[in-house]
Parts: structure tokens; C-alpha cells; sequence
């Protein structure tokens, strides 16, 4: 049997992928590799060695991989972590992920993590220091990042501009679009964010990736609070907003993304089957 | 300070507490909306000790598990931004936590071995010692291998093996007498699986003398002065099938 060769294009191919998870392993890793790309976040791999790293090695050989992080905390006020940069750059050397992507948010203050993906303030202060950590990123790892827009519970100082901010920090440092429409169904019901204001202002042509996940619910003092919990599967509303956005621009990369309450495989395949069934219809309309 | 600055810092201080009084002065009438960021940073904290502590989480259950990992969450929040490797001063927090000092006594050991079969799982990869026909002439005694990075050596002055043991492997748990004192063990990774094994004190001994870089004669010299029978060979046979040597540096 001839050994799988990895894709050579420098972003993912346009069709569904799924977020990895060790329970899957053998039913994932006999997924046919023309028909499905898959995520990882790369700090559940930041070990010495052992039988997590060689998994993934195999996954690596046959898939299409893609490195989504939680830890970088660009959005913060400090300069991201070089022990943690290091420990990233060790991990894209040795898999070659096709893309890899982080979050506009941030997680670390001092020297806590906060193991969330907490909003900045959309300042114009803010985006400076944001590009800067885009920048230290994209050349400490002698890569270029995607970044995924956050979600919001709380309104922060400027919220309403945060769609534009997102665009600007990517385009002043180079960086490409992982634009979620979970968070932004998320941001409108929170804070009443109109996703039409992310769909208006997010250029199509940046965006190299989208996720789709589920919220919950959450009441606190009372009032209902969406969470992005990613624990859930994805709701009628992210599946419209998905149609939409394929509608309009064309197919891309399409991530089911799932960290709690997991499912067996086949439940996450028959979201994945959704996304690309909707992703297949885009292709076939534009000839 | 800056108006940034101060946003995150009030931010920080009220997930970090319970108070929602910080970021009042952010979010107004929304303020108490900052327990939603609260509660996904001690869940996701609070679950990473639940999963990296399975056997302290059997002994103790759920409730109580996720109990005390929140507390140690609000005494020790993560520093390094994954959570894959938080936790390790667990057992320590358990031997100074109250409740637990009084009612469980023996389980931070417990917590060690947790730890140390983590330790094991997550280690560097080591090339392992092998003795093949190349090396034939090779005064073997005199070879100081040292052991390869996943082999944790433990000692307790209570039976925590037997106890972390039972409740690892055992469906139906086995009692455990307290009477029986102190035990040895080692935990080691060969072949990408998780190998542990009760073992004396002497070669306990003999396998830490061999990790702090001595000979297999030098090692064998200190163990003999706790078991006059010690099989030098036989021990060497062992744990070199087993995997816990170091190959040879050139």
C-alpha cells in the first residue's frame, strides 16, 4: 500500500473537516481522506512524548490537518508566551499542519491562564497591541495565522466595532480570517450584535475557514446568556448562516467543532455529511 | 493605570473571585454576566484535574473530586496556557488540605501515583538499552545506562500502591490493610502503553541508584544491604525487557 502524500496547497481544501477527539480515533482514522480535513488544538499535544504524539503523527501522514490554539492570548496585554510559542513552533515543525489559527481573545494575565477565550476591549489601543502579537506570532512560527472572531457575553468598550477591528488587525498584519458563525449568532444574542454586521463587513475573500459549533443557555440572576460551549450540535440558525455565507462567496473550508457532551462518530459525521452536502451545492451552482 | 489596563485587571479579579463588584464599573446593569467567563475557566480547570486524577475521583466520587479540584483551582489557578500539564502540585495541595488530612490521609500518595503515571505517559521518547551481538565483550556490570525519562520511582510509608493499584485495575476493589506498611513502585511506558508493578525496597533501590547515574555493580552493592538474596542478574534481565534502561550515549 502506497503512503498517503500531504496536500501541498497552503490552506485547507474547501470541503467539511471535524474537530479530533482521542474516542474517535479508529473510526476517524478510516475516514477516506479526499472527503474530510480535521483540527486539533495543539495544547492538548504540548507533552515530551508518548503515545499522544504518535497519534497524532499518524493522523498527520494521512490528513489534512489543521492546528486551531486556545493559548496564545493575543488579544491580551501581554506579548504571547515564548515558552508557549516555542512548544507551538515545536509542534508545527514536527506535523506540518496546512493552516493553523488562533483566537482574537485572551486567556493570560501575569502569570495566570484563565483556560477561556476572553474578549479584549475593541480599542483602538487594543488592535495595536493586537497586530503586534499577530506579528510576533506569524514570525516566531514562520507562518501565517488565521484568526477567529470571539464571542461575547458581556458588552465591551466598543463591541459594536469588533467586526471591523477583527478585519483590520488581520489585514494590517497579514494574517487570514477563521470567521465562526457560532460566535457571531452568539455576539447577536448576547449583545445584540446583528450578524448582518459581521456578514457586511467581513471581506468574503480573507476568510480562509469557517467553524460551526452549538451553544447553550445559561441562566444567570435570571437573564439567558448564550454560551459558546461547543457542547451542543450545531443549531438551525448557524446552518442558515453557513447556507448564506456559501451562498454568496463560494465554498470554503468548513469546521464541525465539538468539545463537550461528545458524541459518538457517526452523530458529528452526519453534521459534517450537513456541511458538506451544503459545501457540495455551492460547488455544483457555480459551475 | 490605563483604561486597558484596568479592564483587564477588573476582569481578572472578578473571574479569579466570586465578586462581581470589579467589573461593575465595565458592564453596569451586565455585570453579573462575568460569571459565564467564570464558570468555563474553573470548569475547564476544575475538569483537567478531574481527568488527570482518575483514581483519587474513584476513592472519592464525583462530587467530592470536583469539590476539592475547585478549591485547588482557587489556590493554584494554571500558569502554563495548557492544561495537559496543570495539576502537578495536586498531591501536594491534598497532604495540606484540611478535610482531607483528617478523613483520607493516604490520599495524596494516591494522587502521586496519578501524577507519576502521567508522568510516564507524557515523557520524552528514549531510545531503551539493547544488548545485541555488536555489544558482545561489553563488561555489562560496569555499564551506567541510567533509566529512560518515563520511569517514575515512588516510595510510600503506607500501602498507596496497593490501594492506587486496586482502584486502577479492579473492578470489584480489593481491601487493603493499612498494616501492611510501606511499599515501593515504578511506572514505566514501553511500547506507547503504561506498565506499573510493586517492587522491594531494594530494588527500588537498585533501579534509583541506576537513574542517578551509577553502574549496575555500584547500584548492586547499596541493595544487598537490604536483601542479601538480591539477584543482580535477574533484576538486570528484567527491567532491561522491560525497557527502563537508557541505550548507551556514544
Amino acid at each position: 500500500m502506497s503512503k498517503p502524500t500531504k496536500p501541498k496547497s497552503i490552506n485547507l481544501p474547501a470541503i467539511a473537516g471535524l474537530g479530533l477527539k482521542p474516542e474517535h480515533y479508529h473510526e476517524a482514522m478510516a475516514c477516506d481522506t479526499d472527503r474530510i480535513w480535521f483540527e486539533v488544538h495543539p495544547e492538548n499535544y504540548m507533552v515530551d512524548g508518548g503515545p499522544r504524539l504518535a497519534w497524532l503523527g499518524g493522523f498527520s501522514e494521512k490528513f489534512a490537518l489543521s492546528f486551531h490554539g486556545i493559548g496564545l492570548s493575543l488579544g491580551g496585554l501581554d506579548r504571547p508566551d515564548r515558552q508557549h510559542l516555542s512548544r507551538l513552533k515545536s509542534l508545527v515543525d514536527r506535523f506540518n499542519p496546512v493552516q493553523v489559527s488562533e483566537h482574537l481573545a485572551w486567556s493570560r494575565l501575569g502569570d495566570v491562564y484563565f483556560a477561556d477565550l476572553l474578549p479584549p476591549p475593541a480599542t483602538k489601543s487594543s488592535l495595536d497591541r493586537l497586530v503586534d502579537h499577530i506579528d510576533e506570532t506569524q514570525e516566531f512560527l514562520n507562518r501565517k495565522l488565521l484568526i477567529e472572531n470571539p464571542s461575547l457575553y458581556l458588552p465591551i468598550p466598543g463591541f459594536a466595532e469588533l467586526p471591523q477591528l477583527y478585519v483590520e488587525a488581520a489585514r494590517r498584519s497579514g494574517a487570514e480570517l477563521l470567521f465562526d458563525l457560532n460566535n457571531i449568532a452568539v455576539c447577536a444574542a448576547n449583545v445584540l450584535l446583528p450578524t448582518d454586521r459581521w456578514l457586511d463587513v467581513v471581506p468574503a475573500e480573507m476568510v480562509k475557514e469557517i467553524h460551526l459549533a452549538g451553544a447553550t443557555a445559561r441562566k444567570i440572576s435570571g437573564e439567558t446568556v448564550m454560551i459558546d460551549s461547543h457542547d451542543a450540535p450545531v443549531s438551525d440558525q448557524v446552518w442558515q448562516l453557513l447556507e448564506q455565507f456559501i451562498a454568496a462567496n463560494g465554498a470554503r473550508p468548513v469546521l464541525i467543532e465539538r468539545d463537550g457532551n461528545i458524541p459518538g462518530f457517526s452523530e458529528l459525521m452526519a453534521e459534517h455529511e450537513r456541511a458538506a452536502s451544503i459545501l457540495s451545492g455551492a460547488v455544483a451552482a457555480n459551475g | 493605570m490605563d483604561k486597558d489596563t484596568e479592564f483587564y485587571a477588573k476582569m481578572a479579579q472578578a473571574i479569579l473571585s466570586m465578586d462581581d463588584e470589579p467589573v461593575k464599573s465595565l458592564f453596569g446593569p451586565f455585570a453579573n454576566r462575568i460569571d459565564a467567563h467564570r464558570g468555563s475557566f474553573i470548569t475547564g480547570a476544575q475538569n483537567a484535574i478531574v481527568s488527570a486524577y482518575p483514581v483519587v475521583a474513584r476513592l472519592v466520587g464525583d462530587e467530592y473530586m470536583r469539590a476539592m479540584a475547585q478549591a485547588f483551582v482557587r489556590k493554584s489557578p494554571p500558569k502554563l496556557a495548557s492544561l495537559t500539564l496543570y495539576g502537578d502540585d495536586f498531591p501536594a495541595f491534598l497532604r495540606e488540605f484540611a478535610p482531607v488530612q483528617k478523613d483520607l490521609p493516604w490520599l495524596s500518595a494516591v494522587a502521586e501515583l496519578d501524577r507519576a503515571w502521567f508522568a510516564a505517559y507524557a515523557a520524552k521518547d528514549d531510545e531503551v538499552l539493547r544488548i545485541g551481538d555488536d555489544r558482545h565483550g561489553i563488561d555489562l556490570a560496569l555499564l551506567a545506562p541510567g533509566l529512560v525519562a518515563s520511569v517514575q520511582l515512588l516510595r510510600f510509608k503506607i500501602p498507596a500502591y496497593s490501594i492506587w493499584r486496586t482502584n486502577k485495575v479492579d473492578e470489584n476493589v480489593q481491601a487493603v490493610h493499612m498494616q501492611k506498611g510501606a511499599e515501593w513502585a515504578v511506572l514505566w511506558r514501553q511500547d506507547n502503553q503504561i506498565f506499573h508493578a510493586g517492587i522491594s525496597r531494594a530494588e527500588y533501590v537498585f533501579l534509583n541508584n541506576i537513574g542517578g547515574g551509577l553502574s549496575f555493580v555500584q547500584s548492586f552493592a547499596e541493595c544487598v544491604r537490604y536483601d542479601q538474596d538480591f539477584d543482580l542478574q535477574q533484576q538486570f534481565l528484567r527491567w532491561l525487557s522491560a525497557g527502563l534502561f537508557m541505550e548507551l550515549k556514544p
